[in-house]
């Protein structure tokens, strides 16, 4: 890294980037580029044969294009959302929460601790016609009839951005917990009042964790097609649905590559054309400019600045509305969080009961379901096999694709905007295209049935996770500090590891917290990977829920709630030992 | 390669005929099936949850110690994925599970071994009276897709047909029908079609148009379309809807755990799921002695026993009690009520090439997303 920092200029492949993206390159060909190179030929060929019969399918029907127009105006949507929801609750994390942070933040992973299918019935549990919250109102008189929340765009919407806001919060956050208090303070000592130094300064400063947020939010989006089906109405057809209607019933690959690529075009474009907006991507031809943009004079150069109006009126009302702003910020925190624990809730509530069937409330109380989980082997070993290879798949994204994220951070070469663009759009195909590629690319390669492919296949889907993080929290990273470390002496690594990794400790963190989970909770991929020597939790609790939903479901979510608040007790207690 | 088998089939047919004879005594003893043993494994298809344990119990811990041949049990996993895993040369399992629906394309498209009949008794054959056991498939499990309510809301008059369940005016209450997206086997289509008054032996080829403009009629009434098994019947626990359409084998399991659900078998359609060998399977031999235990007549009732699917071997209901045969969709006094789903109109193309799944999914899409 210090490499970097001395000589960020004119940097080529030859000169020192190649050897550190090397293992990034070889993962991106193996586990992305040769299995989407499959899927683009089963796009163009039908029946052995070269043609373009799918793509004049998908461009004939006017119904295939309204769907993917309404998928990427639903994705902006709830990226929206997340945002207004979102940006508030970082703040009051970042912000206000002191000690209990940490808290916070792990209580923000709480919706990703619950397959899919249980999370959608506790949602309907909650919201559906005589559900708590339509209760509560026929109760308190503000309703005489059940307002009609869940099984619509409602429902649908409340269920996307409960799974997605974490994405937003944790990039978020990350950025505006390493805004340095003194700018604030500087900015308050020249005569600023605070909502005006919030708008002027904290907002711009955060903006780069924003972008990440939204980026990853709404290429997230852009696949979700169980919670729309299953908590929406029909008209909340998104095109992940689309596609794997394609894969999975009808079996008719060329159509759905041809969709997945069309998919992956629009939104690859997009962002290509919007790269200078949205990556901490070195840019520019002179070596300054990337000197300049890692040195926190982003005051001047945010990519948000040009998008704002100059903060003279926003800040004018925010100084109006200031006294307010405090219990104001508190309440919606504390809202964000039942929100994003209430489904959580009801899940523990039914892991214990008692009925032989899923019910909310439940008539009664028992253990009868953790008895029936522990008893059953098959569970205990797909859940480790589950955690093993989410955690090997994490820890290789994150040394594979910091390295990546660092140069495109700091140097310049060539080909780098298209390097970004490769690694992030893992995120845009739907995974169960990248299955299909992955799946006979695997064959190819003799490695079926092998748990080396999860890993692959985990790492794929992990690296634009990091990426997405890393460069995000990179754009305000102070190269000097480093170079001050490298300057009084410091090896490469010790300079990594005294300074560099302790001041992108959180970035670090939650881009391994995503890429672990992006792999725990996928289901597409563990379809077509799965074979008698690796079966995944995600896979066993589908083969259960299929046909009945269980409350066994309901008590591997409890249980991995037990395991993340243990870990979070421990952070903190050993936190607490070191202070 | 045909004559070979009924060479061979002959062949152990006339000595399992010599023995027969000798043990005529024990009349339908196991001891005088085929010998079915061997050596190594056979990976088979798992539904899951209660059907999963119906068919370790049933049929792969019996077929182990008979033969013992191990039996690894794997996840089963959508047809597409299936196709997909065969196409490239790995299929999932030995013994794959394929709904009817999708069956009759795999066999077109050569992706199935044929069926090695020497294994098994003529008699067993011939008990598949509803659906014959085919070149590539033998019928694993009849399911139907009923009319269901909820008991509690319908004490005096109970739906009993397709046109009751769009008659909401004497039999109110919300509705719960299959996504279109389930194409054949949510049925959605032929049940359209019933409500509007076609009769059963006029179903097919199907009138998209008209079974759209009937779902148009209901389509206010209906609080979820389902999009799988689980959710039909958890609608109707949860009391989200009163009425639709769900699987017999899952109100039988709500039922059995406490839940007061209604059928009619009126007007029933009646599917079903076939066990196939996949092209490139590892363990073909042991595949084809595993699915021809699994026609055996006691192996099937007991297999119904634990679960209500239906035997596709008719001999099975010998070794059932009334009690039991009185819930199966194709026990003899129901069997005549029922449409059995036409799986060769859903796999035709028509003269743009398009079979009946694509065009029941172009249908549907283009209805979700226009029609308000």
């Amino acid at each position: 890294m210090t490499a970097a920092a001395r000589a960020p200029a004119g940097a080529t492949w030859r000169r020192g980037v190649l050897p550190g993206l090397l293992p990034v390159l070889v993962l991106l060909a193996l586990g992305y580029l040769v299995p989407m190179g499959a899927v683009l030929w089963t796009s163009l060929h039908r029946g052995g044969v070269f043609g373009f019969e799918a793509y004049a399918e998908v461009f004939g029907s006017p119904t295939v294009l309204h769907i993917l127009m309404r998928t990427l105006w639903t994705a902006a949507g709830v990226t929206l959302l997340c945002l207004l929801v979102g940006y508030p609750f970082a703040y009051v994390v970042a912000t206000r929460s002191g000690r209990w942070a940490g808290l916070f933040l792990g209580l923000v992973a709480v919706p990703y601790l619950t397959s899919v299918l249980i999370r959608s019935y506790a949602w309907v549990a909650i919201l559906g016609g005589n559900g708590l919250v339509n209760q509560m109102l026929l109760e308190l008189g503000l309703v005489t009839e059940p307002l009609a929340l869940v099984f619509n765009s409602t429902g649908s919407v409340i269920g996307m951005v409960h799974i997605l806001l974490p994405m937003l919060v944790l990039p978020i956050y990350a950025s505006m917990q390493r805004i340095d208090p003194v700018l604030l303070l500087a900015a308050r000592s020249l005569g600023g009042h605070p909502a005006s130094v919030f708008v002027t300064v904290f907002l711009p400063l955060s903006s780069p964790g924003v972008i990440a947020g939204c980026a990853l939010v709404f290429l997230s989006a852009l696949g979700f097609y169980i919670t729309p089906a299953l908590l929406g109405s029909p008209g909340d057809y998104l095109v992940a649905q689309a596609i794997e209607v394609r894969v999975s019933t009808l079996a008719e690959f060329d159509v759905a590559s041809a969709q997945a690529c069309l998919l992956l075009l629009l939104v690859g474009g997009a962002l290509f054309l919007l790269r200078h907006r949205l990556t901490g991507v070195a840019e520019g031809e002179g070596g300054k400019r990337s000197v300049a943009a890692s040195r926190g004079d982003g005051l001047r150069r945010s990519a948000l600045d040009s998008w704002l109006p100059r903060p003279s009126w926003p800040g004018a009302v925010l100084e109006r509305l200031a006294p307010l702003a405090g219990p104001a910020l508190w309440l919606l925190a504390g809202l964000v969080l039942v929100f994003l624990l209430a489904p959580m809730l009801v899940v523990v509530v039914v892991a214990f009961s008692n009925a032989p069937y899923l019910t909310f409330p439940p008539p009664g109380y028992s253990g009868r379901w953790f008895a029936a989980f522990w008893a059953d082997s098959r569970w205990l070993e797909a859940a480790v096999f589950s955690v093993a290879v989410s955690t090997v798949a994490a820890v290789t994204a994150l040394l594979v694709a910091s390295p990546l994220a660092f140069a495109l951070a700091r140097r310049r070469f060539r080909g780098r905007q298209l390097l970004w663009l490769l690694a992030i759009s893992p995120m845009i195909v739907p995974h169960i295209v990248i299955a299909l590629g992955l799946f006979f690319t695997f064959v190819g390669l003799r490695l079926n049935g092998s748990p080396v492919t999860f890993w692959i296949a985990y790492t794929v889907t992990g690296v634009p996770y990091v990426v997405i993080i890393m460069l995000s929290a990179l754009r305000r990273f102070d190269v000097r500090i480093e170079q001050a470390g490298a300057s009084l002496g410091g090896t490469p690594l010790a300079v990594f590891r005294t300074v560099t990794l302790p001041l992108l400790r959180v970035p670090f963190l939650s881009s391994f917290f995503f890429a672990f989970l992006v792999a725990f909770d996928d289901l597409i991929i563990s379809l077509f990977l799965s074979s008698p020597r690796g079966t995944t939790l995600a896979m066993r609790m589908w083969e259960d829920i299929r046909l009945e939903i269980s409350p066994k479901t309901a008590v591997v979510g409890t249980i991995q709630l037990v395991v993340l608040l243990t870990v979070m007790l421990g952070v903190a207690l050993s936190g607490a030992q070191r202070r | 390669m045909t004559h070979e088998w009924r060479r061979r089939h002959l062949l152990r047919t006339s000595a399992m005929a010599a023995l027969g004879l000798a043990t005529a005594g024990r009349l339908a003893a196991p001891a005088v099936a085929k010998d079915l043993k061997g050596t190594g494994t056979v990976i088979v298809y798992d539904g899951g949850g209660a059907m999963g344990a119906a068919q370790r119990k049933a049929y792969s811990e019996p077929f182990e110690a008979e033969t013992g041949i191990k039996v690894v049990h794997q996840a089963g996993v959508p047809a597409g994925v299936q196709r997909a895993a065969i196409l490239a040369g790995a299929p999932k399992h030995d013994v794959a599970n394929i709904s009817g629906g999708a069956l009759a394309s795999f066999a077109q498209e050569g992706l199935l071994t044929p069926i090695d009949y020497g294994w098994w008794e003529q008699a067993d054959r011939d008990g598949y009276d509803l659906v014959p056991a085919s070149t590539f498939a033998s019928p694993a499990m009849l399911y139907s897709m009923l009319v269901v309510f909820d008991r509690s809301r319908f004490k005096d008059k109970a739906p009993g047909s397709w046109v009751d369940i769009w008659n909401v005016r004497d039999f109110p209450g919300r509705r719960s029908l299959a996504a279109g997206t389930n194409a054949a086997d949510g049925a959605t289509f032929e049940i359209a079609l019933m409500a509007d008054g076609v009769p059963p032996d006029k179903l097919y080829p199907l009138d998209w148009e008209r079974a759209l403009r009937s779902l148009d009629r209901l389509r206010a009434e209906v609080v979820k379309w389902w999009a799988n098994g689980a959710e039909s019947v958890q609608l109707l626990v949860d009391k989200q809807s009163s009425a639709g359409s769900a699987w017999n084998g899952r109100v039988d399991g709500a039922n059995e755990q406490g839940a007061t659900l209604g059928t009619s078998w009126n007007q029933g359609i009646l599917q079903w799921a076939g066990w196939a060998v996949p092209k490139g399977a590892a363990n073909v031999e042991n595949a084809m002695k595993y699915i021809a235990f699994m026609s055996r007549p006691e192996p099937q009732a007991r297999f119904s026993d634990l679960i209500t699917y239906g035997p596709t071997n008719a001999r099975a209901f010998r070794y059932m009690t009334a009690e039991r045969t009185a819930l199966m969709p194709t026990a003899p006094q129901f069997k005549r009520l029922q449409i059995v789903q036409d799986y060769t109109f859903w796999n035709q193309a028509d003269a743009n090439g398009v079979n009946g799944l694509k065009r029941a999914v172009m249908e549907w899409e283009r209805w979700v997303t226009s029609r308000r």
